[in-house]
């Protein structure tokens, strides 16, 4: 289909924050609704991208192709396939939610703060279109500067110490793919003639496995650490802590995702003989991060840091479903990606919450609030038990086909044991989730302040409907996610496994 | 006729320089029609159109006939440079007599100096004749000495010219002394002669010829600020005035790359293995020593005279392409990456000049500027991710056109330690921007932006997304690609 509706959910956005940048900052209110009405259209027209997506087609859909350093074979490439197109709706819808967490909240500079926000939505939705490699690039690498503003000016005490270590960690990696990109682009003009950074045309090269093995290396650290994969997360529970309410939120949503959504996309199809040889190591540190999250977050004061930790090991599912290299583990990874995403989005509007009433984040200071707050510690409950896996919601379904894929993989060694210890992390899940809850929500009101705190507005209910919403329809008919992701998954494994590169069609020619 | 029309057209390929030196030349006697009729907008008015009447004719030189003698030379690369040169100095030009507090006093005198180095370094640009090369060199260093003493009330001003002047004197000694070697040995002046029909075989004694490139090659990477002789740079860096130190840091740079370009790349008996090998090791230490040197800084300029030295070791990676035979493509990538970082560091430095008016000099004064003047910490914040190679600014692309070189040629090690040091310089230029961000004002609003300062700004912050997002017409520019 040639028409630019992915052009014009990447840079609406963006258009959003041209139009507010000329609005002078007194008028807060005004800002803010250009502000939410750009997200808002956005995410409308990620909707529509949504339902004129053609689940039965191998390839990639609504491509668009513009030249744009001719000199160098550079293009403006974009398209969805199913797994960018899921990944890109959850994108906008927690942009919204985002935002609209952020309203009141955020009361210094809220000027700044929007333009920030509809940057940070441009350049993440940029990353998972881009289907050109420079691209990509690009809008990966701009994706740190909003965050890195976002963090260090709304954030916590120890913001410019997290905001730092978040920002050149994450770099650090991103340059090392740099170079792996600068090599891959060598290559593809030795062996081919032609200067192209078009994913498409990279997919063709024939690597021998040691240069591929070393590319995996470059790329997969980059990923690693956004993942991120045990041990380079250690950057993210100062910047989760430290960020503002909607800053955790997208970082931890969708951020988090784009290390994800770089294997499949990358690794996996560029360099299949190194993805199988790496299999059996992805999965340890996969399995590791599962069970380290979730040691660690069961020690945790700090709400914030305890839902951090969680993140940790939810993503070692992802890992783990990505390096058993079976379609359901992988199609359960993508799931995954996005239960997680609402789930633990959900979570950070959560604390943001609780903190905004009681300005502390530390369990010893909650008790019993469900008597007093009954439609917060529902709506609390209810993402609890997501992000635990309880069949039925949203958590069960991306967790429950990692491990079945994972028991059947035939790339890992002792398949079943990995999977039993896999599986001993969603335990510990329920153990500090639920932990957790009855500090907060249950038991006796410990303190007289508990007593007096307002339940959920009508802003912060919408915010929390929404991921509760979505925690249940996935949960229950997880077939709509599952079923536009399912060409796109096998197609990336066949490649991945075959040795052979299975080809893409690419929809539409190119002029 | 047609004699007069030939000579006429020789006389105008010096167009140029006569117009940069007759400008030069009239603000200096400007002063003596009586101090009232010096008026500031009339100097800097003679200045501008100075810069411009030179910019014009050198556009206008590759349709005359006319040959430069044998002296000069008008070819693509110089322009592109050139072009680059002059741009970065009518961004400043008109901010002297107006922002810089130790400048105003003498406003004819410094446009003039200004005017001088500026014709010294388009000598160095356009020409191919080392004698020439080091009559640029010399033009355009001494009025930079002399401005760097400028409005010296201070001991660190004082320091910075005479180290400059010492070490710069020292410098151009060791050049023309390369140059004179040079000549004993291998028996020509002038580039195209070497590297066209003078094979190394007819190189006299090669031992002298050695001695002869290596001062050679002391001097221009003094000159460019490259490790180890780039000591000078943080110094002058930090007691000179800011808006002369943009100037430096920008235009004395191409300047000074272009020589080294024409004189390493372009002439058969630089390159060498061993060449290869000595311009890389110099480019790894600038790159490391720089990014380093820079991390404990607590004065800006300081700061960022360190990443100069940085910025020196990416341009030589440039450089060693361009000794390996890959000569137009480095040069290019070269050319685009001088615009990029110069239009960058520009940017900064003249943020710096307002902090500097205002006594200003540490990097936690910055506190809040994005508070008590947005404009100028926007354009710090891009020029300075710009410097750190992010995209999608122009400094992401002027060194990604220079990886993709270095990597073609499979110097990965380069582009590993560039990468690497990258992050590092990350470290410090995202210190500046916390600082003026995420701070709280240190001291309440002051004094005005002037026009000139907020033009300029605005015309480094347009350039510097131009160069990121719409790179194409500016690589075609320079690299001759219709």
């Amino acid at each position: 289909m040639r028409n630019s509706l992915l052009s014009q959910i990447i840079f609406a956005p963006l258009l959003a924050a041209v139009l507010i940048a000329a609005i002078p900052k007194r008028f807060v209110r005004l800002t803010q609704a250009v502000g939410g009405f750009g997200m808002l259209l956005t995410w409308a027209l990620s909707c529509s991208l949504f339902l004129g997506f053609d689940p039965d087609r191998t390839g990639f859909q609504f491509s668009e192709f513009v030249s744009w350093i001719p000199f160098y074979g550079i293009s403006y490439s974009v398209a969805v396939d199913g797994i960018s197109l899921v990944l890109i709706l959850l994108t906008t819808t927690l942009s919204c939610l985002a935002l609209l967490a952020s309203y009141r909240v955020i009361q210094e500079r809220v000027k700044e703060f929007v333009l920030a926000l509809l940057a940070l939505e441009t350049t993440m939705v940029g990353t998972f279109a881009a289907v050109d490699l420079f691209l990509f690039y690009v809008f990966w690498e701009a994706v740190l500067i909003p965050m890195y503003f976002v963090i260090g000016v709304w954030g916590g005490p120890r913001r410019i110490y997290a905001t730092l270590k978040f920002f050149l960690y994450t770099a650090a990696g991103s340059v090392l793919m740099l170079v792996g990109i600068l090599a891959l682009y060598s290559l593809h003009k030795d062996q081919f003639g032609t200067l192209s950074t078009a994913m498409t045309d990279l997919y063709r090269l024939r690597l021998p496995v040691e240069t591929q093995i070393t590319f995996f290396v470059l790329f997969a650290l980059a990923f690693a650490i956004k993942i991120p994969i045990f041990p380079f997360h250690t950057w993210l529970p100062d910047a989760h802590v430290e960020a503002p309410t909607a800053g955790s939120v997208l970082l931890a949503a969708i951020l988090l995702k784009l290390g994800g959504y770089g294997f499949f996309r990358l690794a996996l199809p560029l360099f299949p003989a190194a993805s199988v040889a790496a299999a059996p190591y992805l999965a340890i540190l996969g399995i590791a991060g599962i069970l380290y999250g979730a040691f660690a977050a069961w020690a945790q004061e700090d709400v914030k840091k305890l839902v951090a930790y969680s993140s940790v090991s939810h993503m070692g599912f992802v890992v783990l479903g990505i390096a058993s290299l079976t379609p359901s583990a992988m199609a359960g990874a993508v799931f995954q990606m996005v239960a997680h995403g609402v789930s633990t989005g959900a979570l950070f509007l959560l604390v943001g919450v609780l903190y905004e009433r009681r300005h502390t984040r530390m369990l010893a200071d909650f008790g019993g609030l469900a008597k007093v707050t009954p439609r917060l510690a529902t709506a609390f409950l209810i993402i609890t038990l997501t992000s635990i896996g309880l069949p039925g919601l949203a958590g069960f379904v991306g967790e429950f086909l990692v491990l079945t894929g994972t028991f059947r993989s035939t790339f890992l060694p002792h398949p079943g044991w990995l999977t039993a210890f896999a599986s001993v992390g969603i335990v510990l899940g329920a153990a500090y989730m639920l932990a957790m809850y009855e500090r907060v929500f249950l038991g006796e009101v410990k303190f007289e302040e508990n007593r007096l705190l307002q339940d959920l507005n009508l802003r912060e209910g919408i915010t929390l409907l929404v991921p509760v919403l979505l925690a249940l329809w996935l949960g229950l008919k997880p077939g709509i996610v599952l079923s536009r992701i399912e060409t796109a998954v096998l197609s990336i494994q066949r490649t991945a496994t075959s040795g052979e590169k299975v080809s893409d069609d690419r929809e539409g020619d190119r002029p | 006729m047609s004699a007069i029309r030939a000579y006429l057209g020789d006389l105008f390929q010096l167009a140029p320089y006569g117009i940069l030196t007759a400008g030069a030349l009239l603000l200096l006697v400007a002063p003596l029609g009586g101090s009232k009729r010096e008026s500031k907008p009339m100097l800097t008015a003679v200045a501008v159109l100075s810069v411009l009447g030179a910019a014009f004719s050198l556009f206008l030189l590759p349709t005359l006939e006319g040959k430069a003698g044998p002296f000069l030379v008008h070819d693509r690369i110089g322009f592109g440079f050139g072009l680059t040169f002059l741009f970065l100095l009518l961004l400043v030009l008109p901010l002297l007599p107006t922002q810089t507090v130790k400048l105003k006093e003498r406003p004819s005198a410094v446009l003039s100096l200004f005017l001088l180095s500026a014709c010294g370094g388009l000598l160095m640009i356009f020409t191919d004749h080392l004698l020439v090369f080091f009559i640029g060199l010399e033009l355009l260093s001494i009025p930079l000495y002399i401005l760097c003493g400028l409005g010296a009330d201070s001991k660190k001003g004082s320091e910075a010219a005479f180290k400059y002047f010492l070490l710069g004197a020292i410098a151009s000694a060791f050049f023309v002394y390369g140059i004179a070697l040079f000549w004993g040995s291998v028996g020509t002046v002038r580039i195209s002669e070497i590297s066209g029909a003078v094979a190394p075989s007819a190189v006299r004694s090669h031992g002298l010829a050695t001695v002869a490139m290596v001062l050679m090659f002391t001097g221009v990477a003094f000159k460019i600020g490259s490790a180890p002789f780039h000591m000078w740079v943080p110094d002058v860096y930090e007691g000179a005035p800011a808006t002369v130190v943009s100037w430096m840091a920008g235009g004395v740079k191409a300047a000074a790359l272009v020589v080294a370009l024409r004189l390493f790349g372009g002439t058969e008996i630089f390159q060498t293995p061993l060449w290869s090998q000595v311009v890389s090791a110099v480019a790894i230490l600038s790159m490391v020593w720089g990014s380093l040197g820079a991390l404990y800084q607590t004065n800006m300029k300081r700061m960022l005279g360190y990443s100069a030295v940085a910025h020196a070791g990416y341009a030589l990676i440039a450089l060693v392409c361009a000794m390996e035979g890959a000569f137009p493509e480095a040069a290019a990538s070269l050319a685009f990456y001088v615009l990029a970082y110069g239009v960058a560091t520009m940017a900064s430095f003249l943020v710096f000049s307002f902090e500097e008016d205002e006594g200003r000099s540490a990097i936690r004064d910055l506190g809040g500027l994005a508070i008590r003047k947005p404009a100028l910490a926007f354009a710090l914040a891009v020029a300075l991710l710009s410097l750190a190679g992010l995209p999608p600014l122009g400094g992401f692309m002027g060194k990604f056109n220079i990886f993709v070189l270095a990597a073609h040629h499979g110097h990965y090690g380069l582009v590993i330690v560039a990468l690497l040091t990258s992050i590092i310089s990350l470290g410090y230029y995202l210190r500046l921007i916390v600082s003026a961000y995420m701070e709280k004002p240190a001291h309440a609003a002051s004094l005005p932006v002037h026009a000139a300062m907020g033009t300029a700004l605005a015309v480094t912050v347009v350039v510097t997304f131009v160069l990121g997002l719409i790179p194409g017409s500016a690589i075609a520019l320079f690299s001759g690609v219709p």
